[in-house]
């Protein structure tokens, strides 16, 4: 991860850490990086770092296990990809259906659309 | 528990250094303290260390006067450009030395870090190149263990890996040990992730001091087409504007309103943001 | 406990003792060898050896000059403050300078018991205290006596070397042109002024008559002198800015 973004640093820790569950690196229950350790690797203050990280806190995706550190929760996959398909939704589909609308395709023809674009895309 | 410098005033002949200056260097926090040559910064870490006498105003640690008091004197370390050491002294005989005055000394630490930098402590002082003399100097501040730990110009003669290693060692030692860091530097963008509050100095007055993120919150860049670009500007606190061609791209500090139509905005960071305030200074 | 003086004492007091042992070791074999002559010499030889005091303040001017700047430096770095590592710099000094009072009393005291056994009648060993106070010449001293003497040479030695303190401190707060004034100046004054007092019928004799009246008079002087340099030094020290060499 380097910061080439010029999203907030903690945000880009954040999610860093999230995908590094959806994608299985950091598995439920098992210990994510400690502050030190991202404030050592990245060169950044660990109150970014613990900015970041108490993102997924408090959105019930890590938990402190005192003295050992920071553990990704039960579930914690799952939520995220309930997430991810909100956003998903709001992000693509809202759009989609409002170019859709202004080019005058309807419910139907538009499913026919997602349809063929299953079978062309790889 | 900080060091609170109140109307701080220091003149060398006709020169004044330090022009009433008041800040508070608050717990366990990494303070950036950010200005050019000569706006103050080496004389205001002078004073707070007593190797600066001040024309007028107060230095105190944890509530204590600093002057003739070792006690608060002994809880602030300076990392500085210049050796106060022997110059015929071995790095070695340096650490017995720091050992003596600084029981929280941690030889085993300190001599972990020579290795690792490859510092040669049987060497003497007045041996070391500036990049080696700048590292002995730093390893001593990374291993006394004051509650205060203020660096001038931590890196200079450094080279890059140097620098990398000093940056991520900071970072292990303040993470693990929290204490109060003030670094001193001109080289921004490296420091800028470190710093969690941002003190900017410039001809011996405080002209900004916040936490960074208040900072970079409050500044933002747009650019677009320079007629679009100028009426935005109208009623903005502007610090710099460059045209290239017909496109206009100004650094606003300020809230930012209804961005309109084919302006694009982006975030400044911390060393561009110090760039064009002391470009704003200058026009003063 | 706002002064931490311990930890700065012994650094100061170490740092100089390594030369002062040099000296020290210099002295013996200078006065070994004065010995050796001396006992093994002719019946009609002379010599004189009464030197070791004067020496040693010398040594220890050069101390005074050299180790104030360095070691308030070091302080400075290691959370000392200024006063503090001038004070410790003084009692440092101190007990340097009666540490060599009292190496000097064991060596001229073993040089003059090997004299005693000496064929010549014309070999002298001696030191200030003995040369100002007693009659009896180079005799040996009693205990008394010796005790006498290491005050009367820490005096002497300690008053000599803040001296050397005041050179420095003051040769570092003066800028270029008034170092250079200052330096052409003191050996005119050292020849002017007392051609000057002379003049004004200022006659310094009846002091030194009291001074010779009793060693006392004489430590006393000193300590007086060694306050007097120690105070304008603080007050050198007090506001100056310290940087690097």
């Amino acid at each position: 991860m380097t910061f080439q973004d010029e999203r907030p640093i903690f945000l880009q820790l954040a999610e860093q850490l999230e995908a590094g569950i959806l994608s299985g690196a950091y598995p439920e229950e098992s210990r994510v990086p400690s502050i030190t350790e991202y404030s050592v690797t990245y060169k950044i203050n660990p109150a970014t770092a613990l900015k970041g990280i108490n993102l997924l806190v408090d959105s019930g995706l890590l938990y402190k296990k005192r003295g050992l550190g920071m553990f990704v929760a039960e579930g914690a996959k799952e939520k995220l990809k309930a997430a991810r398909r909100e956003k998903f939704y709001a992000d693509y589909v809202e759009t989609l259906v409002r170019e859709a609308r202004n080019l005058g395709l309807g419910a139907s023809e538009l499913a026919e659309m997602i349809k063929r674009g299953f079978e062309d895309v790889d | 528990m900080s060091i609170e410098i109140k109307n701080l005033t220091k003149n060398f002949g006709d020169t004044c250094a330090l022009d009433d200056v008041t800040l508070s260097f608050g717990e366990n926090k990494i303070f950036g303290l950010l200005g050019n040559n000569g706006a103050g910064k080496s004389t205001l870490l002078g004073i707070v260390t007593d190797r600066l006498y001040p024309t007028s105003g107060t230095v105190e640690v944890d509530g204590e006067n600093v002057t003739n008091n070792d006690t608060a004197l002994s809880k602030v370390f300076l990392v500085a450009e210049q050796n106060m050491f022997p110059e015929d002294m071995s790095v070695k005989k340096a650490f017995n030395t720091a050992q003596l005055f600084y029981p929280d000394f941690d030889r085993a630490y300190a001599e972990k870090l020579s290795a690792k930098f490859g510092l040669n402590t049987k060497k003497k002082i007045k041996a070391l190149s500036t990049g080696y003399s700048s590292i002995f100097r730093l390893i001593l501040g990374l291993s006394v263990n004051t509650p205060y730990l203020l660096f001038d110009e931590p890196v200079l003669g450094l080279d890059a890996q140097h620098r990398d290693m000093f940056y991520r060692l900071l970072m292990e030692k303040y993470a693990e040990k929290p204490c109060t860091i003030i670094v001193s530097t001109h080289l921004i963008a490296e420091a800028a992730e470190l710093i969690e509050h941002t003190v900017i100095i410039r001809d011996g007055r405080i002209i900004r001091d916040c936490p960074s993120s208040d900072l970079t919150a409050n500044v933002y860049s747009v650019s677009g087409p320079g007629m679009l670009v100028d009426a935005y500007l109208s009623d903005k606190h502007v610090l710099t504007v460059n045209t290239l061609g017909g496109l206009k791209t100004a650094c606003v500090e300020g809230g930012t309103a209804a961005l309109p139509e084919g302006l694009v905005l982006s975030r400044v960071n911390l060393q561009d943001y110090f760039i064009s305030l002391m470009e704003e200074e200058d026009r003063k | 406990m706002k002064m931490h003086l311990k930890s700065a004492f012994r650094y100061q007091f170490k740092s100089a003792l390594k030369s002062a042992i040099i000296f020290c070791l210099i002295m013996l074999a200078i006065l070994a060898v004065f010995s050796i002559l001396a006992v093994g010499g002719y019946e009609e030889s002379r010599a004189t050896f009464v030197g070791y005091g004067f020496s040693a303040a010398i040594f220890m001017f050069v101390i005074g000059i050299v180790s104030i700047r360095s070691d308030l430096r070091l302080c400075l770095q290691l959370g000392i403050s200024r006063r503090s590592a001038f004070v410790s710099e003084i009692f440092a000094l101190l007990a340097l300078s009666a540490a060599l009072a009292v190496v000097g009393e064991l060596i001229t005291g073993a040089a003059q018991a090997a004299v005693l056994t000496a064929p010549s009648k014309h070999v002298f060993v001696g030191d200030l205290y003995q040369m100002m106070y007693l009659q009896n010449g180079f005799l040996q001293l009693g205990f008394f006596q010796h005790i006498l003497s290491a005050l009367c040479n820490i005096g002497l030695i300690w008053a000599t070397c803040l001296f050397g303190m005041f050179f420095s401190l003051m040769f570092w707060r003066l800028n270029k042109a008034w170092t250079v004034i200052v330096a052409i100046s003191i050996p005119i004054l050292l020849n002017v002024v007392p051609w000057l007092l002379a003049k004004a019928g200022f006659d310094p004799a009846p002091f030194f008559t009291w001074m010779l009246r009793s060693p006392f008079f004489y430590i006393l002087t000193c300590l007086v002198i060694a306050v007097f340099i120690g105070v304008i030094n603080w007050l050198l020290l007090r506001r100056a800015n310290i940087k690097a060499v």
